[in-house]
Protein backbone atom coordinates (compact mmCIF):
# COMPACT_ATOMS: atom_id res chain seq x y z
CA UNK A 1 0.00 0.00 0.00
CA UNK A 2 1.17 3.31 -0.76
CA UNK A 3 -0.45 6.37 0.86
CA UNK A 4 -0.79 9.33 2.65
CA UNK A 5 -1.64 8.85 7.09
CA UNK A 6 -3.17 12.29 6.78
CA UNK A 7 -6.66 12.76 6.41
CA UNK A 8 -7.60 14.06 3.03
CA UNK A 9 -10.60 16.80 2.93
CA UNK A 10 -12.90 16.98 0.00
CA UNK A 11 -13.77 21.01 -0.60
CA UNK A 12 -15.93 21.87 -3.25
CA UNK A 13 -18.15 25.80 -4.08
CA UNK A 14 -20.80 25.85 -6.23
CA UNK A 15 -19.36 28.26 -8.83
CA UNK A 16 -16.26 26.06 -8.52
CA UNK A 17 -14.62 23.47 -11.14
CA UNK A 18 -12.67 20.26 -10.48
CA UNK A 19 -9.26 22.56 -10.73
CA UNK A 20 -9.99 24.65 -7.43
CA UNK A 21 -11.29 20.98 -5.35
CA UNK A 22 -8.04 19.24 -6.45
CA UNK A 23 -5.94 22.24 -5.61
CA UNK A 24 -8.00 22.88 -2.66
CA UNK A 25 -7.66 18.82 -1.30
CA UNK A 26 -3.90 19.40 -1.48
CA UNK A 27 -3.55 22.46 0.34
CA UNK A 28 -6.09 20.69 2.91
CA UNK A 29 -3.76 17.97 3.21
CA UNK A 30 -1.02 20.30 3.47
CA UNK A 31 -2.43 22.85 6.23
CA UNK A 32 -2.99 25.42 4.49
CA UNK A 33 -6.33 27.59 3.85
CA UNK A 34 -8.09 27.08 0.35
CA UNK A 35 -10.00 30.16 0.82
CA UNK A 36 -6.95 32.21 1.58
CA UNK A 37 -4.78 30.52 -0.91
CA UNK A 38 -6.83 30.38 -4.32
CA UNK A 39 -9.19 33.52 -3.21
CA UNK A 40 -6.79 36.24 -2.32
CA UNK A 41 -6.35 36.48 -6.04
CA UNK A 42 -8.83 37.91 -8.57
CA UNK A 43 -8.48 38.88 -12.07
CA UNK A 44 -9.12 38.60 -15.96
CA UNK A 45 -6.78 37.16 -18.41
CA UNK A 46 -7.12 35.54 -21.69
CA UNK A 47 -5.08 35.02 -24.64
CA UNK A 48 -6.96 34.13 -27.85
CA UNK A 49 -6.94 30.59 -28.73
CA UNK A 50 -4.87 29.59 -26.51
CA UNK A 51 -7.16 26.93 -24.46
CA UNK A 52 -8.19 23.52 -24.13
CA UNK A 53 -11.62 21.77 -23.44
CA UNK A 54 -11.08 20.84 -20.33
CA UNK A 55 -12.96 22.03 -17.02
CA UNK A 56 -9.90 22.40 -15.14
CA UNK A 57 -8.51 24.99 -18.31
CA UNK A 58 -7.39 28.22 -16.76
CA UNK A 59 -5.03 30.78 -18.42
CA UNK A 60 -1.70 30.43 -16.28
CA UNK A 61 1.13 31.38 -18.64
CA UNK A 62 3.75 32.44 -18.22
CA UNK A 63 2.69 31.18 -14.36
CA UNK A 64 2.12 27.49 -13.57
CA UNK A 65 -1.74 26.31 -12.55
CA UNK A 66 -0.79 26.96 -8.98
CA UNK A 67 1.48 29.78 -8.87
CA UNK A 68 -1.29 31.83 -11.19
CA UNK A 69 -3.97 30.62 -9.21
CA UNK A 70 -2.41 31.16 -6.13
CA UNK A 71 -0.45 34.85 -6.56
CA UNK A 72 0.09 35.89 -3.43
CA UNK A 73 1.55 32.64 -1.91
CA UNK A 74 4.53 30.21 -3.18
CA UNK A 75 2.32 28.02 -4.51
CA UNK A 76 3.66 26.06 -7.86
CA UNK A 77 2.78 23.06 -9.86
CA UNK A 78 4.24 21.05 -12.57
CA UNK A 79 2.45 18.73 -14.86
CA UNK A 80 3.89 15.15 -15.63
CA UNK A 81 3.00 12.66 -18.57
CA UNK A 82 4.08 8.83 -17.06
CA UNK A 83 5.14 6.51 -19.34
CA UNK A 84 2.03 4.00 -19.99
CA UNK A 85 0.69 1.19 -17.56
CA UNK A 86 3.41 3.01 -15.33
CA UNK A 87 2.15 4.17 -12.02
CA UNK A 88 5.24 4.54 -10.48
CA UNK A 89 5.58 8.25 -10.97
CA UNK A 90 2.24 8.32 -8.66
CA UNK A 91 3.41 5.85 -6.11
CA UNK A 92 7.09 7.62 -5.93
CA UNK A 93 5.16 10.98 -5.01
CA UNK A 94 3.02 9.56 -2.71
CA UNK A 95 5.94 8.15 -1.16
CA UNK A 96 6.87 11.63 -0.98
CA UNK A 97 3.97 12.82 0.57
CA UNK A 98 2.63 14.54 -2.34
CA UNK A 99 -0.46 14.28 -3.20
CA UNK A 100 -1.14 13.65 -7.29
CA UNK A 101 -3.78 15.48 -9.26
CA UNK A 102 -4.51 13.48 -12.09
CA UNK A 103 -6.52 14.02 -15.47
CA UNK A 104 -8.89 11.58 -16.06
CA UNK A 105 -12.09 10.55 -18.49
CA UNK A 106 -15.18 10.51 -16.64
CA UNK A 107 -16.46 7.97 -18.74
CA UNK A 108 -14.43 5.04 -17.29
CA UNK A 109 -15.17 6.24 -13.63
CA UNK A 110 -18.09 4.27 -12.43
CA UNK A 111 -18.71 7.03 -9.26
CA UNK A 112 -18.93 9.79 -12.29
CA UNK A 113 -22.65 10.18 -13.64
CA UNK A 114 -20.98 10.02 -17.01
CA UNK A 115 -20.04 6.82 -16.75
CA UNK A 116 -20.10 4.80 -19.78
CA UNK A 117 -22.34 7.53 -21.07
CA UNK A 118 -20.36 10.65 -21.88
CA UNK A 119 -16.27 11.63 -22.11
CA UNK A 120 -15.46 14.78 -20.32
CA UNK A 121 -12.31 16.06 -19.29
CA UNK A 122 -11.67 16.05 -14.71
CA UNK A 123 -9.62 15.92 -12.58
CA UNK A 124 -8.95 13.78 -9.49
CA UNK A 125 -6.66 13.35 -6.39
CA UNK A 126 -5.20 9.97 -5.34
CA UNK A 127 -3.94 9.37 -2.16
CA UNK A 128 -3.57 5.90 -2.00
CA UNK A 129 -2.59 2.60 -4.07
CA UNK A 130 -2.03 -1.25 -4.02
CA UNK A 131 -1.73 -3.73 -6.80
CA UNK A 132 -5.10 -3.66 -7.53
CA UNK A 133 -6.87 -0.35 -6.30
CA UNK A 134 -6.31 3.57 -6.60
CA UNK A 135 -7.36 5.72 -3.58
CA UNK A 136 -8.89 8.69 -5.40
CA UNK A 137 -10.44 11.57 -3.93
CA UNK A 138 -13.13 13.62 -6.05
CA UNK A 139 -15.41 16.51 -4.18
CA UNK A 140 -17.56 17.40 -7.31
CA UNK A 141 -20.95 16.21 -6.88
CA UNK A 142 -21.65 13.18 -6.56
CA UNK A 143 -18.69 13.65 -4.26
CA UNK A 144 -16.62 10.37 -4.11
CA UNK A 145 -13.59 9.04 -2.14
CA UNK A 146 -12.91 5.46 -2.19
CA UNK A 147 -10.94 2.92 -3.89
CA UNK A 148 -11.59 2.35 -7.72
CA UNK A 149 -9.60 -0.61 -9.90
CA UNK A 150 -6.44 -0.28 -11.41
CA UNK A 151 -8.42 -0.95 -14.31
CA UNK A 152 -10.58 1.62 -14.60
CA UNK A 153 -8.16 4.35 -13.41
CA UNK A 154 -5.97 3.07 -16.43
CA UNK A 155 -9.04 3.09 -18.42
CA UNK A 156 -9.57 7.12 -17.79
CA UNK A 157 -6.07 8.15 -17.13
CA UNK A 158 -5.06 6.48 -20.60
CA UNK A 159 -8.29 8.10 -22.39
CA UNK A 160 -8.36 9.48 -25.83
CA UNK A 161 -11.26 11.41 -24.61
CA UNK A 162 -12.29 11.52 -27.90
CA UNK A 163 -15.19 14.13 -29.12
CA UNK A 164 -18.49 13.64 -27.84
CA UNK A 165 -21.58 15.50 -29.12
CA UNK A 166 -23.20 14.93 -25.49
CA UNK A 167 -20.05 17.48 -24.27
CA UNK A 168 -19.15 20.21 -26.37
CA UNK A 169 -17.34 21.73 -24.09
CA UNK A 170 -14.51 19.25 -22.05
CA UNK A 171 -14.77 15.94 -24.43
CA UNK A 172 -11.67 15.82 -27.19
CA UNK A 173 -9.17 16.58 -24.90
CA UNK A 174 -6.93 13.04 -23.81
CA UNK A 175 -6.13 12.73 -20.76
CA UNK A 176 -2.79 10.99 -21.86
CA UNK A 177 -1.70 10.16 -18.57
CA UNK A 178 -1.15 13.67 -17.18
CA UNK A 179 -0.25 14.47 -13.72
CA UNK A 180 -0.13 17.48 -11.85
CA UNK A 181 2.56 18.15 -8.76
CA UNK A 182 1.57 20.94 -6.81
CA UNK A 183 3.62 21.85 -4.06
CA UNK A 184 3.42 24.56 -1.20
CA UNK A 185 6.91 26.67 -0.63
CA UNK A 186 7.96 28.44 2.06
CA UNK A 187 7.61 30.92 3.42
CA UNK A 188 4.38 31.60 3.72
CA UNK A 189 2.83 34.81 3.99
CA UNK A 190 1.10 35.95 6.74
CA UNK A 191 -2.37 36.97 6.42
CA UNK A 192 -1.94 40.71 8.45
CA UNK A 193 -3.43 43.63 7.09
CA UNK A 194 -0.68 44.68 5.48
CA UNK A 195 -0.82 41.62 3.31
CA UNK A 196 -4.58 42.07 2.95
CA UNK A 197 -4.15 45.93 1.82
CA UNK A 198 -1.32 44.62 -0.76
CA UNK A 199 -3.24 41.83 -2.26
CA UNK A 200 -6.41 43.95 -3.05
CA UNK A 201 -4.53 46.80 -4.43
CA UNK A 202 -2.76 44.50 -6.55
CA UNK A 203 -5.81 42.64 -7.75
CA UNK A 204 -7.17 46.16 -8.35
CA UNK A 205 -4.11 47.39 -10.42
CA UNK A 206 -4.16 44.43 -12.15
CA UNK A 207 -7.94 45.03 -13.34
CA UNK A 208 -7.02 48.43 -14.01
CA UNK A 209 -3.82 47.87 -16.15
CA UNK A 210 -3.93 47.89 -20.37
CA UNK A 211 -3.89 44.62 -21.66
CA UNK A 212 -0.58 43.18 -22.38
CA UNK A 213 0.53 42.19 -26.10
CA UNK A 214 -1.38 39.59 -27.41
CA UNK A 215 -2.93 38.64 -24.03
CA UNK A 216 -6.57 40.45 -23.12
CA UNK A 217 -6.36 41.48 -19.56
CA UNK A 218 -8.06 43.82 -16.83
CA UNK A 219 -11.47 45.93 -17.89
CA UNK A 220 -10.19 46.77 -20.91
CA UNK A 221 -9.13 43.02 -21.69
CA UNK A 222 -12.70 41.87 -21.03
CA UNK A 223 -14.35 44.94 -23.01
CA UNK A 224 -12.46 43.37 -26.03
CA UNK A 225 -13.42 40.02 -25.43
CA UNK A 226 -17.02 40.42 -25.17
CA UNK A 227 -16.84 42.79 -28.06
CA UNK A 228 -14.95 39.81 -29.80
CA UNK A 229 -18.25 37.48 -28.45
CA UNK A 230 -20.59 39.77 -29.97
CA UNK A 231 -18.90 40.39 -33.22
CA UNK A 232 -19.57 36.45 -33.92
CA UNK A 233 -21.75 35.38 -37.23
CA UNK A 234 -24.44 32.86 -35.29
CA UNK A 235 -24.29 29.79 -36.61
CA UNK A 236 -20.57 29.46 -38.31
CA UNK A 237 -17.89 26.88 -37.31
CA UNK A 238 -15.87 29.96 -35.84
CA UNK A 239 -18.64 30.85 -33.34
CA UNK A 240 -19.08 27.96 -32.09
CA UNK A 241 -15.50 27.54 -31.43
CA UNK A 242 -15.58 30.95 -29.63
CA UNK A 243 -18.69 29.90 -27.70
CA UNK A 244 -17.12 26.66 -26.70
CA UNK A 245 -14.18 28.59 -25.90
CA UNK A 246 -15.91 31.13 -23.35
CA UNK A 247 -17.79 28.02 -21.63
CA UNK A 248 -14.21 26.73 -20.81
CA UNK A 249 -12.29 29.69 -19.82
CA UNK A 250 -14.87 31.32 -18.00
CA UNK A 251 -15.53 28.34 -15.49
CA UNK A 252 -12.70 28.87 -13.37
CA UNK A 253 -13.03 32.88 -13.80
CA UNK A 254 -16.39 32.95 -12.44
CA UNK A 255 -15.21 30.36 -9.80
CA UNK A 256 -12.09 32.62 -8.51
CA UNK A 257 -14.47 35.31 -8.56
CA UNK A 258 -17.26 33.47 -6.68
CA UNK A 259 -14.01 32.80 -4.13
CA UNK A 260 -12.47 36.39 -3.75
CA UNK A 261 -15.73 37.10 -2.66
CA UNK A 262 -16.05 34.80 0.10
CA UNK A 263 -12.22 35.49 0.77
CA UNK A 264 -13.16 39.57 0.90
CA UNK A 265 -16.15 38.74 3.20
CA UNK A 266 -14.42 36.52 5.73
CA UNK A 267 -11.91 38.73 6.47
CA UNK A 268 -14.37 41.21 6.35
CA UNK A 269 -16.01 39.79 9.36
CA UNK A 270 -12.32 38.68 10.89
CA UNK A 271 -11.37 42.50 10.96
CA UNK A 272 -14.97 43.68 11.14
CA UNK A 273 -14.40 45.94 8.70
CA UNK A 274 -17.90 46.56 6.87
CA UNK A 275 -16.14 47.85 3.65
CA UNK A 276 -14.69 44.37 3.06
CA UNK A 277 -18.60 43.10 3.30
CA UNK A 278 -19.35 45.66 0.90
CA UNK A 279 -16.92 44.78 -2.01
CA UNK A 280 -17.86 41.23 -1.29
CA UNK A 281 -21.35 41.51 -2.67
CA UNK A 282 -19.56 43.56 -5.80
CA UNK A 283 -17.54 41.09 -6.70
CA UNK A 284 -20.15 38.77 -6.20
CA UNK A 285 -22.67 40.29 -8.38
CA UNK A 286 -19.80 40.24 -11.27
CA UNK A 287 -19.31 36.43 -10.66
CA UNK A 288 -22.90 36.21 -10.79
CA UNK A 289 -22.97 38.31 -13.90
CA UNK A 290 -20.65 36.19 -15.67
CA UNK A 291 -23.78 33.21 -15.26
CA UNK A 292 -25.31 35.40 -17.63
CA UNK A 293 -22.86 35.44 -20.41
CA UNK A 294 -21.95 32.19 -20.00
CA UNK A 295 -24.66 30.85 -19.97
CA UNK A 296 -26.44 32.68 -22.93
CA UNK A 297 -23.64 31.52 -24.95
CA UNK A 298 -23.68 27.87 -23.87
CA UNK A 299 -27.55 27.61 -25.05
CA UNK A 300 -26.35 29.09 -28.11
CA UNK A 301 -23.85 26.72 -28.42
CA UNK A 302 -25.91 23.68 -27.50
CA UNK A 303 -29.54 24.49 -28.06
CA UNK A 304 -28.77 26.77 -31.23
CA UNK A 305 -30.56 29.14 -29.21
CA UNK A 306 -28.27 32.62 -30.90
CA UNK A 307 -29.47 35.70 -28.80
CA UNK A 308 -26.41 38.36 -29.36
CA UNK A 309 -28.37 40.98 -27.85
CA UNK A 310 -28.81 39.27 -24.90
CA UNK A 311 -25.34 38.38 -24.59
CA UNK A 312 -24.29 42.03 -25.28
CA UNK A 313 -26.81 43.07 -22.71
CA UNK A 314 -25.09 40.11 -19.85
CA UNK A 315 -21.69 41.85 -21.17
CA UNK A 316 -22.42 45.25 -20.65
CA UNK A 317 -24.03 44.56 -17.63
CA UNK A 318 -20.91 42.65 -16.31
CA UNK A 319 -18.55 45.36 -16.76
CA UNK A 320 -20.82 47.67 -15.44
CA UNK A 321 -21.07 45.28 -12.40
CA UNK A 322 -16.92 45.18 -12.18
CA UNK A 323 -16.95 48.73 -12.65
CA UNK A 324 -18.63 49.23 -9.22
CA UNK A 325 -17.43 46.24 -7.31
CA UNK A 326 -13.40 47.81 -8.42
CA UNK A 327 -14.85 51.15 -7.01
CA UNK A 328 -16.11 49.20 -3.99
CA UNK A 329 -12.50 47.57 -3.60
CA UNK A 330 -11.04 50.85 -3.78
CA UNK A 331 -12.91 51.82 -0.43
CA UNK A 332 -12.08 48.62 0.57
CA UNK A 333 -8.41 48.79 0.55
CA UNK A 334 -8.37 52.41 2.12
CA UNK A 335 -10.22 51.11 5.14
CA UNK A 336 -7.85 48.16 5.52
CA UNK A 337 -5.36 50.63 5.16
CA UNK A 338 -6.43 52.57 7.97
CA UNK A 339 -7.40 49.86 10.59
CA UNK A 340 -3.75 48.94 9.41
CA UNK A 341 -2.29 52.21 10.72
CA UNK A 342 -4.03 52.06 14.10
CA UNK A 343 -3.17 48.49 14.85
CA UNK A 344 -0.30 47.48 16.55
CA UNK A 345 2.05 45.39 16.39
CA UNK A 346 1.47 42.21 18.55
CA UNK A 347 3.23 42.18 21.46
CA UNK A 348 3.14 46.38 21.82
CA UNK A 349 1.72 48.62 24.28
CA UNK A 350 -0.72 51.09 24.06
CA UNK A 351 0.18 54.53 24.95
CA UNK A 352 -1.64 56.70 27.49
CA UNK A 353 -4.80 58.18 26.21
CA UNK A 354 -4.38 56.21 23.02
CA UNK A 355 -7.72 54.79 21.95
CA UNK B 1 -52.22 51.39 18.19
CA UNK B 2 -48.69 51.61 20.15
CA UNK B 3 -48.15 52.78 23.54
CA UNK B 4 -47.61 56.74 23.73
CA UNK B 5 -45.04 55.99 26.44
CA UNK B 6 -41.70 55.05 25.70
CA UNK B 7 -41.12 51.00 27.23
CA UNK B 8 -37.67 50.97 28.88
CA UNK B 9 -34.75 49.73 26.64
CA UNK B 10 -34.72 46.09 26.33
CA UNK B 11 -31.28 45.67 24.70
CA UNK B 12 -28.13 47.30 23.58
CA UNK B 13 -25.81 47.11 20.56
CA UNK B 14 -22.82 49.03 21.05
CA UNK B 15 -24.01 51.62 23.50
CA UNK B 16 -26.65 52.22 21.00
CA UNK B 17 -30.21 52.02 22.79
CA UNK B 18 -32.73 49.70 21.10
CA UNK B 19 -36.18 49.19 21.95
CA UNK B 20 -38.56 46.41 20.92
CA UNK B 21 -42.12 46.33 20.55
CA UNK B 22 -44.85 43.77 19.80
CA UNK B 23 -46.65 44.98 16.05
CA UNK B 24 -50.09 44.48 15.25
CA UNK B 25 -51.17 40.72 14.14
CA UNK B 26 -50.78 40.37 10.65
CA UNK B 27 -53.09 38.82 7.80
CA UNK B 28 -51.40 38.26 5.11
CA UNK B 29 -52.93 37.87 1.47
CA UNK B 30 -51.70 36.02 -1.20
CA UNK B 31 -52.52 35.95 -4.90
CA UNK B 32 -51.08 33.34 -7.07
CA UNK B 33 -50.06 33.92 -10.68
CA UNK B 34 -50.58 31.29 -13.36
CA UNK B 35 -47.88 30.87 -15.78
CA UNK B 36 -49.25 27.80 -17.78
CA UNK B 37 -49.47 30.54 -20.85
CA UNK B 38 -45.76 30.98 -20.83
CA UNK B 39 -44.42 27.51 -19.91
CA UNK B 40 -41.37 27.09 -22.35
CA UNK B 41 -38.82 24.71 -21.43
CA UNK B 42 -38.60 20.98 -19.70
CA UNK B 43 -37.03 21.13 -16.38
CA UNK B 44 -39.21 18.12 -14.95
CA UNK B 45 -38.66 14.83 -16.73
CA UNK B 46 -40.19 11.26 -15.87
CA UNK B 47 -38.22 8.05 -15.90
CA UNK B 48 -39.76 7.62 -19.20
CA UNK B 49 -38.55 10.36 -21.08
CA UNK B 50 -35.21 11.59 -19.67
CA UNK B 51 -33.93 12.58 -23.25
CA UNK B 52 -36.55 15.55 -22.60
CA UNK B 53 -34.61 17.74 -19.92
CA UNK B 54 -33.20 21.35 -20.76
CA UNK B 55 -33.06 22.72 -16.88
CA UNK B 56 -29.28 23.05 -18.14
CA UNK B 57 -26.91 22.53 -21.12
CA UNK B 58 -25.98 19.08 -19.96
CA UNK B 59 -29.92 18.44 -20.12
CA UNK B 60 -30.47 17.14 -16.91
CA UNK B 61 -33.94 17.63 -15.02
CA UNK B 62 -35.49 17.62 -11.71
CA UNK B 63 -37.56 14.18 -11.44
CA UNK B 64 -41.10 14.49 -11.69
CA UNK B 65 -41.89 11.85 -9.05
CA UNK B 66 -40.24 14.26 -6.00
CA UNK B 67 -42.13 17.29 -6.72
CA UNK B 68 -45.71 18.71 -6.65
CA UNK B 69 -48.26 16.98 -8.88
CA UNK B 70 -48.63 19.06 -12.21
CA UNK B 71 -51.29 21.52 -11.55
CA UNK B 72 -52.41 21.35 -8.17
CA UNK B 73 -51.11 24.28 -5.15
CA UNK B 74 -48.12 23.31 -3.54
CA UNK B 75 -47.71 25.10 -0.63
CA UNK B 76 -43.75 25.70 0.47
CA UNK B 77 -43.15 27.58 4.12
CA UNK B 78 -46.68 28.99 4.22
CA UNK B 79 -46.93 30.59 0.63
CA UNK B 80 -48.88 28.82 -1.32
CA UNK B 81 -48.56 28.42 -5.19
CA UNK B 82 -50.08 27.40 -8.48
CA UNK B 83 -48.01 25.00 -9.45
CA UNK B 84 -47.85 24.47 -13.23
CA UNK B 85 -49.88 22.07 -15.54
CA UNK B 86 -47.16 21.04 -16.94
CA UNK B 87 -47.08 20.10 -20.39
CA UNK B 88 -44.54 17.82 -23.20
CA UNK B 89 -43.39 21.51 -23.99
CA UNK B 90 -43.13 23.11 -20.88
CA UNK B 91 -43.21 22.83 -17.35
CA UNK B 92 -41.27 26.25 -16.18
CA UNK B 93 -40.39 29.52 -17.59
CA UNK B 94 -37.30 29.63 -18.84
CA UNK B 95 -36.57 33.88 -18.19
CA UNK B 96 -36.70 35.59 -21.27
CA UNK B 97 -38.35 39.08 -20.52
CA UNK B 98 -41.71 37.88 -20.30
CA UNK B 99 -44.42 40.63 -18.97
CA UNK B 100 -46.82 39.45 -16.47
CA UNK B 101 -50.08 41.10 -15.65
CA UNK B 102 -50.87 41.17 -11.98
CA UNK B 103 -54.18 42.40 -10.51
CA UNK B 104 -53.93 45.83 -9.59
CA UNK B 105 -53.14 46.32 -6.10
CA UNK B 106 -50.47 47.38 -3.68
CA UNK B 107 -47.91 43.86 -3.18
CA UNK B 108 -45.20 43.68 -0.26
CA UNK B 109 -43.35 40.85 -1.76
CA UNK B 110 -42.98 38.57 -4.64
CA UNK B 111 -42.36 35.02 -3.98
CA UNK B 112 -40.88 32.41 -6.84
CA UNK B 113 -40.17 28.83 -6.99
CA UNK B 114 -37.10 29.26 -9.17
CA UNK B 115 -34.20 26.99 -10.23
CA UNK B 116 -30.72 28.05 -11.71
CA UNK B 117 -28.05 26.78 -13.85
CA UNK B 118 -24.69 28.27 -11.38
CA UNK B 119 -26.27 31.25 -9.41
CA UNK B 120 -28.46 34.29 -11.13
CA UNK B 121 -28.59 37.58 -10.16
CA UNK B 122 -31.04 39.70 -12.40
CA UNK B 123 -33.40 42.41 -11.96
CA UNK B 124 -37.04 41.98 -11.79
CA UNK B 125 -39.26 44.85 -12.90
CA UNK B 126 -42.89 45.97 -11.52
CA UNK B 127 -44.69 48.09 -13.41
CA UNK B 128 -47.43 50.80 -11.54
CA UNK B 129 -50.27 52.53 -12.49
CA UNK B 130 -48.34 56.52 -11.88
CA UNK B 131 -46.03 55.04 -14.55
CA UNK B 132 -42.89 54.05 -12.47
CA UNK B 133 -41.08 50.85 -12.96
CA UNK B 134 -39.02 49.71 -10.12
CA UNK B 135 -36.37 47.11 -10.61
CA UNK B 136 -35.92 44.91 -8.02
CA UNK B 137 -33.06 41.96 -7.26
CA UNK B 138 -33.99 38.91 -7.79
CA UNK B 139 -31.06 36.23 -6.55
CA UNK B 140 -31.59 32.54 -7.24
CA UNK B 141 -29.05 29.36 -6.25
CA UNK B 142 -27.77 27.06 -8.31
CA UNK B 143 -30.13 24.24 -8.56
CA UNK B 144 -27.07 21.51 -8.48
CA UNK B 145 -24.64 22.48 -5.29
CA UNK B 146 -27.68 23.02 -2.91
CA UNK B 147 -25.70 25.84 -1.15
CA UNK B 148 -28.08 28.87 -0.25
CA UNK B 149 -26.05 31.88 -1.82
CA UNK B 150 -28.55 34.72 -1.64
CA UNK B 151 -30.13 33.52 1.57
CA UNK B 152 -32.72 31.50 -0.17
CA UNK B 153 -34.51 28.48 1.54
CA UNK B 154 -34.80 25.12 -0.34
CA UNK B 155 -38.60 24.59 -1.70
CA UNK B 156 -37.94 21.34 -2.75
CA UNK B 157 -34.89 19.44 -2.42
CA UNK B 158 -34.49 15.90 -4.40
CA UNK B 159 -32.50 12.20 -3.32
CA UNK B 160 -31.72 11.96 -7.07
CA UNK B 161 -30.88 13.76 -10.31
CA UNK B 162 -32.16 13.03 -14.11
CA UNK B 163 -29.64 12.92 -17.01
CA UNK B 164 -30.57 11.94 -20.51
CA UNK B 165 -29.59 8.53 -20.17
CA UNK B 166 -29.92 7.52 -16.43
CA UNK B 167 -31.09 8.32 -13.22
CA UNK B 168 -28.68 9.41 -10.87
CA UNK B 169 -29.32 8.20 -7.50
CA UNK B 170 -27.73 10.09 -4.30
CA UNK B 171 -27.22 13.33 -6.37
CA UNK B 172 -29.55 16.22 -4.99
CA UNK B 173 -31.18 19.15 -6.76
CA UNK B 174 -32.57 22.09 -5.39
CA UNK B 175 -35.45 24.38 -6.35
CA UNK B 176 -35.31 27.38 -4.40
CA UNK B 177 -38.27 29.61 -2.81
CA UNK B 178 -37.01 32.97 -3.79
CA UNK B 179 -38.16 36.27 -2.89
CA UNK B 180 -38.21 40.04 -4.08
CA UNK B 181 -39.22 43.19 -1.88
CA UNK B 182 -41.77 45.66 -3.43
CA UNK B 183 -41.08 48.97 -1.07
CA UNK B 184 -43.03 51.57 -3.28
CA UNK B 185 -46.54 51.87 -1.84
CA UNK B 186 -48.29 52.08 -5.02
CA UNK B 187 -50.86 49.52 -7.17
CA UNK B 188 -48.36 47.32 -9.48
CA UNK B 189 -49.83 46.03 -12.53
CA UNK B 190 -46.98 44.14 -13.91
CA UNK B 191 -43.84 42.34 -13.72
CA UNK B 192 -41.30 41.49 -16.00
CA UNK B 193 -39.26 38.33 -15.54
CA UNK B 194 -35.31 38.88 -16.48
CA UNK B 195 -33.63 38.47 -19.35
CA UNK B 196 -31.55 35.16 -18.64
CA UNK B 197 -32.28 31.97 -19.72
CA UNK B 198 -30.04 30.03 -16.90
CA UNK B 199 -32.70 31.32 -14.68
CA UNK B 200 -36.05 28.67 -14.66
CA UNK B 201 -39.15 29.92 -12.66
CA UNK B 202 -42.17 27.37 -11.50
CA UNK B 203 -44.42 29.77 -9.82
CA UNK B 204 -45.31 32.62 -8.57
CA UNK B 205 -47.26 33.89 -5.80
CA UNK B 206 -47.67 37.74 -4.34
CA UNK B 207 -48.24 38.82 -0.59
CA UNK B 208 -49.86 41.44 0.64
CA UNK B 209 -51.08 42.95 3.89
CA UNK B 210 -48.16 42.37 5.79
CA UNK B 211 -48.12 45.83 7.38
CA UNK B 212 -51.38 48.00 7.99
CA UNK B 213 -50.85 50.54 5.49
CA UNK B 214 -50.80 48.46 2.35
CA UNK B 215 -54.04 46.80 4.28
CA UNK B 216 -55.44 50.13 3.45
CA UNK B 217 -53.95 51.33 0.18
CA UNK B 218 -55.54 48.60 -1.91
Amino acid sequence: MTGHAGEIHLWTRDLGSCLHATLATVLLHGGYDPVTVLGAPWEFRRRPSAWSSEEYYFFAEPDSLASRLALFHPFESTWHRSADDDLDELRGALAEGVLPIVAVDNYFLPFRPAFHDVHAAHLLVVFGMTDAEVLVSDAQPPSFQGAIPVTDFLASWESLNPPDGADVFFSASPSARRWLRAVMREPVPEPDLDWLGYVIRSNLARYRQASDGDTQTGVVGLRDYLDDLCALSPGTDAAAQALSELYAITWNIQAQTGLHAEFLRREGQRWGIAELAEAATGVDAVAHGWTGVRMTGAHARVWGRHRLDELRTHGTELVRRLDIALGRLDLAADAVSDRASRTEPAGQLKSEGQP
Amino acid sequence: MYPTSHPAPTAAVANRVVRRLLGPAIRPEFCLIGVDDLLNNRAVTSVSDLARGQLNVWGNSFPAAELPTPGTLAEVDGIPFAWPNGRSDGDNVRCEGQLIDLPPEQYDWIYLLAASERRSEDTLWVYYDDGHADPLRLGVSDFLDGTAAFGERPAFRTERMHYPHHVQQGLSTTMWLARAGMPRRGRARALRLPRLVALHVFAITLMTGTDEANGGAR
